[in-house]
């Protein structure tokens, strides 16, 4: 009898490494952020309850907004952009060119800006947009599209500096995103394809009757994926703009590291932290959502 | 009939000029960093986009030394490797009891796990820091690699579950009646099975380390503890005016993953596809 318990309990020290790592690292600060949130904290003295304090405080406060407002035109730009250009990239990869050297060598490529961390792109694109040095001041000037004695500093203007911010990240992501949709598109069969062309169907119609709805579950996966890592855009942001100028690109996630790492305002920064992580929670629970009626309607 | 095969070779002349314009748009700005390192100051002064006269590799020799680079791709390494270690063997063997051990209450423990895919490094960044400094683990590199894993496990577990789903369970079934362990079905038919699998955790979770900036940024502040993120951002406060040896130590950041994927390209994809799609 006391064999049989401890030989039914062997198979759960399978999980222990991971079990022991996770607490720590992971459930234990998620309580601990919890609690903080409630304290007046400045990372070094003893923590003071407050109670809800904190949360009035990002509520009434118009930075919090702000930064709110730019995390969600940022996620809304990801969700958008970045997997419909891969998708594009993807059909011209694998239909518009014919030779299939050509195709693998394109797909190389656009695969490269991957490969790249987020904050070298953030400094490379820096160099890009330098108003006197930089790529684009060079190409557009040689093409008599701007006047190189008074060239725009996209990054450092309110009306510009956003869109500018967001171009690095289409430029590496829409990589991902096409080899995503390469991946999903080799695994249609084929006698879908050839059955419609034997029935008339042109290469168009083939595309938008039978592949693209068979690629829409991807499709929204990778909405889905570039929805989380725009939550986390951090990196190349703050390399590139450390949320200037003023604080025109401070998302929230830049607006939580400003708080705790220069303002010492560790408690209220934990706050804003919970605010973010329930914001996730939600959206994530609804595009999971989604994604299986998705799945279930195109497959 | 002479007509219509006019436009047709027009449509298709045109749409090569597009993805030629395309591709010069996406290749350019890595070929202008690889172009401007080999170009004095002044000439990029004088002329922002124009083609080195020589090629002067010692620039890279002097970048290397500003950054301490060494030392920085040894961090760099350091970490990614262990936190791989750590990920590749809690994260399998725990997806092997999910799906092929008897185990009782597999999906509630799934579900656990796979929530905690939510939290990102960025939500707990306040209170890591601070239980980093408790445990004195602050500017050492094994705080990186733990919470690291950490964070990774949920992710790597569904890989390898995805992964070790298409061993039929009669396989095991029968090794146990043959009289054998299970670590050692583990070792000898899940491990060799499941190699692709292995390969993709490994490439996108070592991928993801390399590139990893926040932690880095937050829990290792001493000079000798930079890892290539950081290395390269500080170079870039320190050196603003020296463009050369800015684009310089870009490519020298770039070009190790560079040279993997040169030879790993098939494994590279297929590891972020398969990151993606369990994800």
């Amino acid at each position: 009898m006391k064999k049989k318990g401890v030989k039914a309990v062997i198979p759960y020290l399978y999980f222990l490494p991971m079990a022991i790592l996770l607490a720590i690292f992971v459930i234990y600060p998620l309580y601990s952020l919890v609690a903080t949130s409630f304290t007046k904290w400045d990372g070094l003295s003893a923590k003071e309850f407050i109670g809800m304090k904190n949360y009035v405080k990002a509520f009434r406060s118009e930075k919090f907004w702000y930064s709110m407002k730019l995390t969600f035109v940022w996620t809304l730009l990801s969700i958008l952009i970045l997997q419909p250009v891969g998708v594009l990239l993807s059909v011209i990869v694998e239909y518009v060119v014919k030779r299939r050297r050509a195709s693998g060598v394109m797909r190389v490529l656009f695969f490269l800006p991957m490969l790249m961390s987020m904050v070298a792109i953030g400094l490379l694109w820096q160099l890009i947009y330098n108003p006197s040095l930089g790529l684009l001041t060079s190409v557009l000037s040689k093409l008599n599209l701007i006047d190189i004695m008074n060239p725009p500093n996209l990054l450092g203007s309110r009306s510009t500096v956003l869109a500018a911010a967001f171009i690095p990240t289409i430029w590496q992501w829409s990589g991902f995103g096409m080899i995503l949709t390469s991946a999903a598109m080799m695994s249609i069969p084929s006698e879908l394809t050839e059955a419609a062309a034997i029935d008339g169907a042109g290469k168009f119609n083939q595309f938008f009757r039978i592949t693209l709805p068979l690629l829409m579950p991807t499709i929204f996966l990778g909405m889905t994926i570039n929805m989380i890592g725009a939550f986390k855009g951090f990196d190349m942001l703050y390399a590139m703009t450390a949320g200037g100028p003023a604080n025109y690109t401070t998302l929230t996630s830049i607006f939580i590291y400003k708080l705790s790492f220069t303002e010492n305002k560790f408690g209220y920064a934990c706050a804003v932290s919970v605010i973010l992580i329930l914001i996730v929670i939600v959206f994530t629970m609804i595009f999971n959502a989604a994604g299986r009626k998705i799945d279930e309607r195109f497959t | 009939m002479g007509n219509g095969r006019r436009i047709r070779k027009f449509l298709s002349l045109s749409a090569k000029v597009m993805i030629g314009l395309l591709l010069i748009v996406d290749v350019y700005p890595i070929i202008w960093m690889f172009l401007n390192s080999f170009r004095t100051n002044n000439e990029i002064y004088a002329n922002p986009i124009g083609l080195p006269k020589s090629f002067d590799f010692s620039v890279f020799a002097e970048a290397w030394v500003k950054a301490d680079f060494g030392r920085a791709l040894f961090n760099s390494f350091y970490i990614a490797f262990f936190q791989v270690v750590i990920i590749v063997a809690a994260a399998s063997l725990s997806a092997y009891a999910l799906t092929i051990l008897n185990v009782r209450g597999k999906n509630i423990i799934y579900n656990v796990i796979v929530s905690l895919q939510v939290v990102s490094g960025q939500i707990i960044l306040i209170p890591l820091f601070a239980l980093m400094r408790d445990m004195g683990l602050l500017d050492h590199l094994w705080a990186n690699i733990l919470s690291g894993a950490a964070l990774s496990f949920p992710l790597a577990t569904m890989i390898f579950k995805g992964g070790f789903q298409s061993i039929p369970r009669e396989l095991y079934e029968s090794a146990v009646v043959d009289g054998c362990s299970d670590m050692r079905f583990f070792l000898k038919m899940v491990f060799p099975l499941a190699k692709p699998t292995f390969s993709s955790v490994v490439i996108y979770h070592a991928l993801f380390s390399w590139n990893e900036y926040l932690f880095a940024l937050t829990f290792l502040r001493s000079a000798k503890n930079r890892t290539v993120t950081t290395a390269i951002q500080v170079f870039f406060t320190q050196w603003q005016a020296n463009w050369t040896q800015l684009f310089a130590i870009l490519c020298l950041a770039l070009i190790p993953i560079l040279i993997l994927y040169i030879f790993l390209q098939k494994y590279f994809i297929a590891g972020m596809v398969a990151g993606a799609v369990k994800g």
